[in-house]
């Protein structure tokens, strides 16, 4: 993959992130908890993927339901990478 | 997930709490295991709340419960606690194929069979065609039997039908299925920690053993009982931290035993808790719930049995409830019962029966338990916690 790609990804994640939890992106950082610092909330979650899965077009497997892997904005990116094809 | 994989997790659990909880400060020691970690239950956690909870900071989301055992209990989940909790709840929604963005149709606890109330859901059901309709067993029952009457067709899309927080009879089981034609996933959880099982399209009960370790005690010497052998079901969450849920004593009766094939750990329930049989100062001995499962088993054959309900009306007294067409013919399961008691309890009963066109639900829970008692609970064994 690409760094072009690769930024790609994240500017992508970032503004998916964004929509959901209705936060302008620019104030949204790497470091940022999607539960604690942006608001995320058990219904969001889904509505999450479900954005992510449209945005980037892979389909969540039963073992990807767990918020582990959406920790942070950080994770999300990593996650996503790991799925979409290079 | 097998039990092996399952043993460096719950130990890890134990080294968190015995580090980070004060109640568990004690077992803090490496020559403590996760079993040598007492076993709790509401009352424990209503005591000593001071030493269990830590509160999250941010939001929190609380709701209260006294379900079937009566005892006021406030239950707190912290933002992330709640998410992990619903997202293991859709994942095994989603192996019924429920898309990340469904419609759920949730039918109230208080159902009433007047025929406003089913027009309602009726009608919610053309507005909204649901994925799934999840309600109490008796309640999805109720709305099947209007259908029928009412040759009303289930929606196109739905892909199934959950029940939560009641036992199933097959009999009915078969019938609701066949209304809304598709399949019953059966559900166990607890407000506490929500979900412990949930079964899977093929039919098998399944624990999530991502979000609880499940273990089965006897209730009388507390040591775990064979795979496949009945007895009270014991939960550890490995989600919940706010309040943690350390061998907690569910007081539901059951037995678990790993499937060869899957490697997951199947559940079944008996349709009673163990605190639903009062004698004076003695505990009912486990093995007892093994036979009762023959007596359920029995009943729920008798197909023209709409609803039933064991009454203890006193130490020594039972009544069996039962809404029937007046034809059903009912004394063999009178003595049935009888006999069952009376050998297993080791005291002289008196059995009787009571036809009702109607069993009402609990005006706390909701639920139709099948098992109810009217024996007051002696004092002094409710301030030990003693669970007869």
């Amino acid at each position: 993959m690409t760094n072009t790609s690769i930024d790609s990804i994240q500017t992508k994640v970032v503004h998916v992130i964004a929509k959901i939890v209705k936060k302008n992106a620019e104030n949204i950082v790497d470091d940022h908890q999607l539960i604690e610092d942006l608001g995320l909330d058990s219904l969001l979650f889904l509505d999450l993927l479900a954005e992510l899965e449209s945005e980037f077009g892979f389909e969540l497997s039963i073992d990807d339901f767990d918020p582990e892997y959406f920790h942070s904005v950080r994770s999300t990116v990593v996650f996503v990478k790991d799925r979409v094809p290079a | 997930m097998s039990h092996s994989s399952l043993v460096p997790i719950v130990e890890q659990l134990k080294h968190e709490i015995a580090h980070q909880v004060p109640y568990y400060f004690p077992w803090k020691g490496e020559g403590f295991a996760f079993h040598d970690l007492p076993f709790s239950n509401k009352q424990l956690i209503n005591k000593h709340r001071d030493q269990l909870e830590r509160m999250p900071q941010g939001k929190i989301y609380d709701s209260y419960t006294s379900g079937t055992t009566g005892i006021p209990y406030r239950c707190i989940r912290s933002a992330e606690e709640q998410c992990k909790l619903s997202a293991a709840i859709f994942r095994n929604r989603r192996r019924w194929g429920v898309p990340l963005r469904h419609r759920m149709l949730l039918l109230s606890n208080r159902m009433s069979d007047e025929p406003k109330m089913m027009q309602h859901y009726v009608q919610q059901m053309s507005a909204q065609q649901p994925h799934f309709i999840q309600g109490r067993f008796s309640s999805l029952f109720q709305l099947a039997q209007y259908m029928k009457e009412q040759q009303i067709q289930p929606p196109p899309g739905l892909l199934f039908i959950q029940n939560w927080g009641e036992s199933v009879i097959p009999s009915q089981r078969a019938f609701v299925e066949s209304v809304f034609g598709v399949r019953l996933a059966d559900y166990y959880g607890l407000e506490e920690m929500w979900l412990i099982a949930f079964e899977a399209p093929d039919g098998r009960f399944i624990v999530d053993e991502q979000v609880v370790f499940v273990e089965v005690i006897d209730p009388d010497t507390l040591q775990p009982v064979a795979d496949g052998e009945y007895g009270e079901i014991v939960v550890t969450s490995l989600v919940m931290r706010t309040v943690p849920y350390i061998r907690y004593r569910t007081g539901d009766i059951g037995k678990i035993w790993r499937d060869e094939h899957s490697g997951g750990l199947c559940i079944h329930l008996m349709p009673m808790r163990m605190s639903q049989i009062i004698l004076p100062n003695r505990q009912v001995n486990a093995a007892f719930f093994r036979y009762f499962d023959k007596f359920f088993y029995d009943l729920f054959q008798q197909q023209s049995i709409r609803q039933f309900q064991i009454v203890q009306t006193a130490y020594t007294s039972f009544t069996l409830r039962v809404a029937a067409d007046e034809h059903v013919q009912l004394e063999h399961l009178e003595k049935s019962l009888h006999t069952l008691l009376g050998n297993f309890l080791h005291i002289e009963v008196d059995v009787s029966i009571e036809r009702v066109s109607r069993i009402l639900s609990n005006s706390e829970s909701g639920k139709v338990p099948f098992f109810v008692t009217q024996v007051q609970v002696q004092t002094e064994q409710a301030e030990r916690g003693v669970v007869v």
